[in-house]
């Protein structure tokens, strides 16, 4: 296999000048071969096969008749030049995934191999017209694994295109040469085979000499994760159905402005969603990108899962000599969301605040589906959409399953024998508290409500039962995957004080 | 699309999804998912499971032709719940009360011909009726209707005063109020899944009851009668005949 070494960037970058650089330190011309693609003012000082950008550009990646013909020139060329090394020089506005396909191609895949691919980009390039350039461009720098620059000003900018790159400044041919030969196997898999490794011997060949607890952890998530599952599922299935099938006019006409009906339906809609909380979080994420004001969409993400047909049914249940309790909590649950909500619409969040964190974490596919330019939902599109949000969720999820596994397996008996006696001022926040922690599924907490019933007074456990569907551990992590954390810490914060504010109230005037 | 040509690592994550799905698919037929999930989430999980298989196919299926970056991240979600499955942690400590799948159920056997307490008593087994029985003033406890029994037993007390109660659990001394002959009968109870696990049982008082080790499996007969606690009238069990009682090795569900 002949290492291949792929140098990309925008037309006038110095991308001739960068190879004419290495090839001169490596003093290894003889044994290099060069491929040019792009039509620059500079040329290579090695004599290169030169690709014609027109024939690149009508490469169509899953038909190899497209560019059968390339790959055979680019044989042809290899066969007789027979070098120990390749460079090529990538045309700066010519999707990657036709460099791939290329040479994944039938002819190629046997002889060559990627070895590294860099991108060079001026300053001036990155700040005034990479966001304008669209996903050919994009695919290029998502694919580096080493993107180098005149100076550290667009480092940050540049991270968001590309997270694993490594981003060099104004590199001496030295320290290419060293980048080139890092091993590309980067940090996540190397943790992942770690983690599993030490995971499996863990529960097998020690699974006598760990304590209990430990198992107990395990269990807890994986209990966690199989629960959430069916829930994280159909919430992608609902966020897509959402974003791509219900008409917009529909959604607007429904919830488009700041009147009473977009308010009422967005609280009542929930009564048509048994699902658990975490299924609607990314339907709050599809209203808004549809155009949803931000407050109706809150409103709909904290009512839904208090109105919801199960957890009403649930708290009847849990709560059977006391039918009031069911009823005050969807009372006062409702309210709560209602001026959480209105606390947004009349003082709203500045538009960093709500400013999408994903618009720009794009994943390959999905960079290479949007420039193929097609307007045409088709079932490959919809299925790459649900398989990255059900990922992410599941990730999130799971972070959140492994710090309640340790709350509950370490806290709990903690709390419980701490044994306390409180008055009401400090029931409630401590409640409100374990809520936030131990309020797995809005579905079920009511049964938690009702164990903790016997040891707290009721108005704070109205606190529990109000505060828990709203927010806890889980919801803000599935919530960190689409807002930023100065978003959700003011929504945090919002409903603990006007929950707090529900469950004195509640203890002044009913308890 | 020749499969040398398809991207291999959406191939390595549709088939992760793939196991992920055959693996829930696998807990439901040996009913091992009852080790994580209260049986009411089956239908959801089995619906999951195959969407989960069907994704996995679609994503094999449909694999793009092969990228040079992998997005390593994007299956790391996919991955820890396979390998939890595949490789369990220990769910059933070597001791104590904690459920498993219901390796052996409950017998359901009431009989009290020897009354004491270190002899299971296997002849003469005397079945009862599960349920609660008006006519018989009777209360017998089961896996399947301890939850909403206790539940029911406890909101409407004053209407089952008297009734005489059969029921085996684990003597449970969790409760730091009560006294040293009074302790809780109880059952490990899941509402939704594993991390809300908890004891449920009734509250009981046998006069000799100090005697009885924690954690210990007993099954009891008694009568129903009321205590006063923080000002609500609650079950309170008068123990009259009480054995040894093979573990149960299973949750109950509301």
């Amino acid at each position: 296999m002949i290492p291949v070494y792929i140098v990309t960037g925008f037309i006038g970058s110095g991308k001739s000048t960068f190879i004419n650089e290495q090839l001169q330190y490596r003093k290894k011309l003889g044994g290099t071969a060069c491929i040019s693609a792009e039509q620059g003012s500079v040329s290579l000082i090695k004599d290169a096969l030169q690709l014609s950008p027109d024939k690149l550009s009508a490469i169509t990646p899953n038909q190899p008749d497209t560019y059968s013909s390339i790959a055979d020139e680019i044989a042809t060329y290899i066969n007789k030049t027979n070098p120990k090394e390749i460079w090529i020089e990538w045309n700066g506005m010519v999707s990657f995934h036709q460099l791939e396909s290329l040479l994944y191609s039938d002819k190629l895949r046997h002889m060559l191999q990627i070895e590294k691919v860099l991108y060079i980009c001026t300053d001036q390039f990155v700040a005034s017209m990479l966001p304008g350039l669209g996903n050919d461009v994009t695919s290029q720098l998502y694919s580096a694994d080493c993107i180098i620059t005149e100076t550290d000003t667009h480092h940050a900018l540049l991270r968001t295109y590309n997270r694993e790159a490594k981003i060099v400044t104004a590199p001496t041919p030295e320290k290419v040469e060293q980048l080139c030969r890092n091993s590309t196997w980067g940090l996540i898999p190397n943790l992942l085979v770690i983690g599993i490794t030490a995971y499996i011997l863990l529960v097998t060949a020690f699974r006598h000499d760990i304590p209990y607890s430990i198992h107990q952890c395990f269990a807890i998530i994986t209990g966690l994760i199989v629960e959430a599952i069916p829930f994280l599922l159909l919430g992608t299935i609902g966020s897509t159905v959402i974003r791509y099938f219900v008409p917009q006019s529909i959604l607007l006409k429904l919830l488009g402005d700041y009147s009473w009906k977009s308010y009422g339906a967005a609280m009542v809609s929930g009564l048509a969603l048994p699902v658990c909380d975490c299924a609607i979080i990314p339907l709050f994420k599809a209203l808004t990108d549809r155009g949803v004001p931000l407050s109706v969409a809150l409103l709909f993400m904290l009512a839904s899962p208090i109105i919801n047909p199960i957890t009403i049914l649930s708290t009847w249940y849990a709560f059977p000599d006391d039918p009031m309790i069911s009823v005050w909590r969807i009372v006062l649950g409702l309210g709560v969301a209602l001026l959480v909500s209105l606390s947004f619409r009349f003082y709203p969040p500045s538009k960093a605040l709500t400013k999408a964190r994903n618009t720009q974490n794009l994943s390959y596919e999905e960079i290479l589906i949007e420039s193929s330019k097609s307007k045409y939902i088709n079932k490959k599109r919809l299925l790459i959409h649900m398989e990255k949000e059900f990922s992410q969720l599941l990730f999130y999820f799971s972070m959140a399953a492994g710090v309640l596994s340790v709350v509950q397996v370490y806290g709990k008996p903690w709390l419980i024998n701490a044994g306390i006696t409180l008055p009401i001022v400090w029931a409630i926040p401590i409640l409100l508290i374990l809520a936030f922690f131990f309020s797995i599924c809005s579905t079920s907490d009511a049964i938690i409500g009702k164990s903790l019933s016997t040891l707290f007074p009721i108005s704070s456990v109205m606190g529990f039962l109000i505060l828990g569907p709203m927010l806890d551990i889980k919801n803000v992590y599935i919530l960190k995957q689409y807002m930023p954390t100065s978003f959700i810490l003011r929504l945090g914060i919002t409903i603990v004080v006007i929950s707090y504010i529900a469950a004195l109230g509640f203890q002044f005037f009913v308890g | 699309m020749k499969l040398g040509l398809k991207d291999r690592f959406s191939i390595v994550k549709g088939a992760l999804y793939l196991i992920l799905g055959i693996c829930c698919v696998y807990l439901i037929l040996t009913g091992r998912y009852l080790n994580y999930i209260a049986p009411r989430y089956e239908l959801l999980l089995g619906i999951s499971s195959i969407a989960l298989i069907v994704g996995g196919l679609a994503t094999i299926i449909w694999a793009p032709s092969r990228y040079y970056k992998h997005n390593w991240r994007s299956i790391v979600p996919i991955i820890i719940p396979v390998v939890l499955l595949i490789v369990p942690p220990v769910l059933v400590p070597n001791t104590g009360v904690h459920g498993a799948a219901r390796v052996n159920d409950d017998t359901n056997n009431f009989d009290f011909t020897n009354d004491a307490i270190g002899e299971v008593i296997t002849v003469n087994s005397e079945s009862k009726e599960p349920g609660i029985s008006k006519d018989k003033k009777e209360i017998v406890l089961n896996s399947d209707n301890f939850y909403q029994t206790i539940v029911k037993v406890g909101s409407n007390v004053d209407q089952y005063k008297d009734y005489t109660v059969y029921m085996t659990g684990y003597v449970n001394r969790d409760d730091n109020t009560l006294k040293s002959n009074e302790f809780t009968i109880s059952r490990m109870a899941m509402s939704c899944c594993i991390a809300d696990v908890a004891p449920i049982g009734m509250t009981a008082h046998k006069t000799d009851g100090d005697s009885l080790a924690n954690e210990q499996w007993v099954s009891i007969e008694g009568k129903v009668s009321t205590r006063d606690f923080h000002g609500r009238a609650q079950p309170y069990v008068e123990v009259t005949k009480i054995k040894t009682a093979e573990p149960i090795l299973g949750y109950v569900y509301p």
